[in-house]
């Protein structure tokens, strides 16, 4: 009886509820956002790029990314020389002209490292990236070349025969396992030809993409074609790899495959059609070659050295907690740039340097979302003390609330006192309408912030059981803060207001 | 003036005194909602602060024997005049007829040197040469320590020290290089290693004459210009100057001696822009919880203050008390914050805060901040004791902050108009909607009314925004429509006048 008086109270007093609501929605909304820990990404996010490089979590040997520097360390400017045996080259080509921070000491991986990285907690799998830079020798045929080659590039042989010239480009060559899941090959992006199967192992064999930038005579060699391959020899020079392109290697592989890799769509308005959806593809000149091929190849150019890859993909199961993933790895391993894909893949996106050819109306709206670096790590340490601070915060602000609604009624109290409602009864009524507002604005808090990411984590690996359970979790906290809130600081007026004589509230009047 | 301020405070005092002690509690929550919103943002602030500007010592500065490179794009033509200013420095004046005035002196460019830069396949790697005129003031200043000769041949290469020890390079090696033309066909040649030196600055390039390097690139313009200028060390503006930069080179890349810190600076805005909306949602949920505690003190006190007012406690007096009781509280809490903020940085977080200069400042900032949304938070119960009357105090359910009165039409239609003129009476529109009536009415049709009567009012927005509507005159209520809201009141004296609307061209027809 008594606690429906408390709705109807909340109920006849609407404007006030409603702002009570929105105040503690907002208590709530942050309260989540602090404490909410699988933020979630969907299944798909930055499923192009976690193809190509084979992994959910990127870890560069050198540190580039400035995420909040937690070590003390000095950092300089370095200009031209990316690393090429990472991916850098070709996913942050502008970082070569425009420069980039980096840490001054740099270890490089170490054996214990690469061990204390894959057995990390969450981690299923470690991949390091097999890449060496390259380049791809081909000799025009001037019978087929169009435009007509110049006459000075001719070459003419002894026998009288016409050679057109040998015309080089920079790629990459990444060896690839065939062993690994669907979704870290490019198997689905397979355009043309065939993706590599168990038989290819040691045979010198390439998928490379059917979208490049290349030198004017030059296309893209289709399955069945032949390419040229120019490898500089290797050595091992304080701690790094270091080209050496006197002395060059010369490997002939068969191409077997095409991909078109999608790496997203953009909307944008274009005249009288309105919005317009197209694709955007990635245009990259890596050559993927089976892993036991790319191994022999490395055996020859390096003389025999182990290899020591300086960039490392991390698998993760699925990616409901990868951006803590990330937060514990850069803890634990300061020394390293960590950084997610669904990150990577924006930051990509933002120097468009894997789309050169983009829509003529998109490019404009894909220029104005160009940001900086975004890098949002939040501050570390100081997550807990201030979580806790905004607790407080929020309990007092439910205070603030209930001390309201109770003191607007403290003659309606007296009146339900004077016809008999004893102080339980009252204080009953008062906790009931708070407990309504509180929850109310909790879970409306709460949704605001965690649907997108349960609708997000829906599409994960997870499973239906653990995510509702995972949601259940954060749920709970949250309401149980808020209403532990709610009834302890809407006890303290309701039992000082039900305490009140009858006769001492309705003589003030 | 000064003893009447005496009076004023010395009235309030008491009063002030017994409020505080009366609200202890809810005063001490304000207070503690204070302290809490100071302890947060300045953990956090400093925090933030401590992740840019501490670690800003840490980017070690170009050390560079020229002040500005330019990275000129592909197709770019170097500039053979600079008739820009990169940007201005200020000082002060110290004698002369100017003395004490502040001075603006523009930064110019005196001298600028090119060079043209190749990419060449070595057995260093793939690295860029510089090609050199012999004539060069920068390259070939008394700055360069160098053993050797500077390339002086089409086969000589420079190397700067650095490669030496790196790669065990003498004197007189032979060293293969191979380059590519924009066809992407490759030549070979072997280039003999004529000396080695350096300045002492960062990027440092191996060099060869301008001539090998033109017949490397097969281009015949240089990429690559140095300006140098005598005062580019107190330049500070650098908007100003990647603003000049971007006129003189458009699209291309700058690099200075100050470009890792400014670098730095922007990644950093980058990265904690975020951290900045929290900051503000703690102050938005400062002001919020704040508001609601003063509205509600406010309310439970609405008599109260209707008989302070009665007794003739002037409004000022009135605001002054009810803001100081806050503001005192306020204050309690932020010197509670500042506690709170020493005890759990020295106890609980490990990076101690120091009491340095930025201790000082970040309380400063942020007491500022959160001053300032507490004042907001505490205008509106104080601006709604200061407008209210005692009546309203004391009977009003709202007191409204907007208050709209009306003895006319606003803008009758024209038929309204001529009505008013043809039978002489006097009209107001009440708030109609869909046929009914909004506002309250409290007279009847036919009933006389006195000048300045309430006839009408009403509540709209909540009861923040009140319209009423007034009689003009003495009269009666002839009658009221309630389809379109229409009151028409006839005068007791028919020598009322109408009120006249001046947008209403009255009158003739004028030929156009």
């Amino acid at each position: 009886m008594f606690i429906r008086l408390g709705f109807q109270n909340a109920w006849r007093n609407l404007s006030r509820s409603i702002l009570a609501i929105v105040s503690m929605a907002f208590a709530a909304a942050f309260l989540t956002y602090v404490i909410s820990l699988g933020k979630g990404y969907a299944n798909q996010a930055g499923q192009p790029l976690r193809s190509m490089l084979g992994g959910e979590i990127v870890v560069y040997s050198e540190k580039i990314t400035a995420e909040t520097p937690t070590e003390c360390s000095s950092w300089s400017y370095r200009q031209g020389e990316l690393d090429p045996f990472t991916d850098m080259e070709y996913l942050f080509p502008n970082m070569k002209s425009t420069g980039y921070l980096r840490e001054d000491n740099q270890p490089g991986f170490t054996k214990e490292e690469l061990k204390q990285l894959s057995s990390f907690d969450e981690i299923n799998g470690i991949h390091p990236l097999y890449r060496l830079p390259a380049e791809t020798v081909k000799v025009v045929d001037p019978e087929q070349s169009s435009p007509p080659l110049p006459e000075h590039l001719l070459r003419i042989q002894d026998d009288g025969s016409v050679l057109g010239p040998e015309i080089s480009y920079s790629s990459g060559l990444q060896g690839r396992d065939w062993r690994t899941n669907q979704e870290y090959s490019l198997g689905h992006y397979i355009t043309n030809g065939r993706w590599f199967e168990e038989k290819d192992e040691e045979d010198f064999v390439g998928v490379v993409s059917s979208l490049q930038q290349l030198p004017q005579w030059v296309h893209v060699p289709l399955p069945g074609e032949k390419i040229t391959l120019e490898i500089p020899s290797f050595r091992w020079i304080q701690g790094a790899w270091q080209p050496d392109y006197s002395e060059t290697h010369r490997f002939e592989i068969e191409i077997i495959g095409n991909v078109t890799v999608q790496s997203r769509t953009v909307d944008y308005i274009a005249g009288i059609d309105g919005w317009v959806t197209e694709p955007v593809y990635a245009y990259f000149n890596e050559i993927y070659i089976p892993q036991g091929a790319w191994n022999q190849i490395w055996s020859v150019v390096a003389g025999g050295l182990v290899y020591v890859p300086s960039e490392v993909l991390l698998q993760v199961d699925d990616l409901t907690f990868l951006q803590d993933i990330v937060f514990d790895l850069q803890s634990q391993f300061p020394q390293f740039s960590i950084i997610d894909i669904p990150h990577q893949l924006e930051r990509v996106h933002a120097n468009l340097s894997l789309e050169p050819v983009v829509p003529m109306g998109a490019r404009s709206a894909l220029q104005d979302r160009k940001e900086q670096l975004n890098q949002g790590v939040l501050a570390s340490d100081l997550r807990l003390p201030i979580a806790l601070l905004v607790l407080i915060n929020a309990a007092l602000l439910v205070a603030a609330n209930i001390l309201i609604l109770v003191a607007e009624r403290k003659k309606e109290i007296a009146v339900l006192k004077a016809i008999g409602a004893r102080e339980s009864e009252i204080i009953r009524m008062v906790l009931a309408e708070a407990i309504l507002v509180s929850g109310v604005g909790a879970l409306l808090g709460f949704s605001l912030i965690r649907v997108q990411a349960f609708l997000n984590q829906w599409t994960n690996a997870l499973g239906l059981l653990p995510l509702i359970w995972l949601l259940f979790l954060d749920l709970v906290m949250i309401l149980g803060m808020t209403l532990f809130a709610a009834i302890l600081f809407g006890w303290i007026p309701a039992k000082k207001y039900a305490s009140l004589s009858v006769m001492e509230v309705l003589r003030n009047e | 003036m000064n003893r009447s301020w005496n009076r004023f405070f010395h009235s309030i005092g008491k009063l002030l005194l017994r409020n505080m002690i009366r609200w202890k509690w809810r005063l001490g929550l304000v207070a503690f909602l204070v302290a809490g919103s100071i302890t947060i943002s300045v953990l956090y602030g400093s925090m933030m602060h401590q992740a840019s500007e501490l670690s800003l010592n840490q980017i070690k500065p170009l050390q560079l024997p020229y002040d500005v490179m330019v990275i000129l794009n592909e197709g770019q033509v170097p500039r053979t005049s600079f008739d820009f200013v990169l940007g201005t420095y200020r000082y002060e004046e110290t004698s002369g007829a100017l003395r004490g005035r502040t001075v603006s002196v523009p930064i110019t460019v005196q001298q600028f040197e090119n060079a043209l830069a190749v990419e060449v396949q070595s057995p260093m790697g793939l690295i860029e040469v510089w090609g050199i005129e012999s004539s060069n003031g920068v390259f070939r200043s008394d700055i360069w320590s160098i053993e050797g000769a500077w390339p002086k041949d089409n086969e000589d290469i420079w190397f700067p020290t650095a490669y030496r020890e790196m790669f065990d390079l003498n004197l007189g090696d032979s060293v293969s290089v191979s380059y590519q033309d924009r066809y992407g066909v490759r030549t070979r040649e072997t280039l003999f290693i004529c000396g080695f030196g350096s300045s002492g600055s960062d990027l440092e390039k191996p060099q060869v004459t301008l001539q090998t390097a033109q017949r490397m690139s097969g281009q015949k313009s240089p990429n690559r210009q140095f300006l140098t200028s005598l005062t580019f060390d107190k330049l500070t503006d650098w908007s100003l100057f990647f603003l000049r930069m971007e006129q003189a080179y458009p699209g291309s890349t700058i690099i200075f001696e100050q470009l890792p810190q400014v670098q730095w600076q922007g990644l950093m805005g980058a990265i904690q822009s975020p951290g900045k909306w929290v900051l503000l949602l703690v102050f938005m949920f400062l002001a919020v919880a704040v508001l609601t505690i003063s509205l509600m003190t406010f309310l439970e006190r609405k008599q109260e203050l209707a008989i302070l007012k009665t007794v003739g406690m002037s409004n000022e007096q009135l605001s002054v008390t009810l803001f100081f009781e806050l503001l005192l509280f306020g204050i309690l809490g932020y010197v509670m914050g500042v506690l709170f903020v020493i005890v759990i940085s020295q106890i609980w977080w490990n990076q101690a805060l120091g009491f340095g200069s930025i201790f000082f400042l970040l309380f400063a900032q942020h007491g500022a901040l959160v001053f300032v949304f507490f004042c907001f938070a505490v205008l509106y119960p104080l601006l709604l004791a200061k407008i209210a009357s005692v009546n309203q105090l004391l009977y009003a359910r709202d007191i409204p902050l907007w208050v709209a009165r009306y003895d006319r039409v606003p803008s009758p239609p024209t038929d309204w108009l001529k009505e008013m003129n043809s039978e002489h009476v006097l009209m107001l529109k009440l708030t109609v909607v869909d046929g009914k009536l909004l506002s309250a009415l409290l007279k009847k049709v036919g009933e006389p009314l006195k000048k300045g009567e309430v006839i009408a009012f009403m509540y709209s927005l909540a009861g923040f925004y009140y319209q009423e509507w007034f009689s003009p005159c003495d009269g009666t209520i002839v009658s009221f429509q309630e389809t379109n809201g229409r009151l028409v009141i006839k005068p007791d004296s028919p020598d009322e006048p109408i009120p006249s609307y001046s947008s209403f061209i009255q009158g003739q027809k004028k030929q156009v």
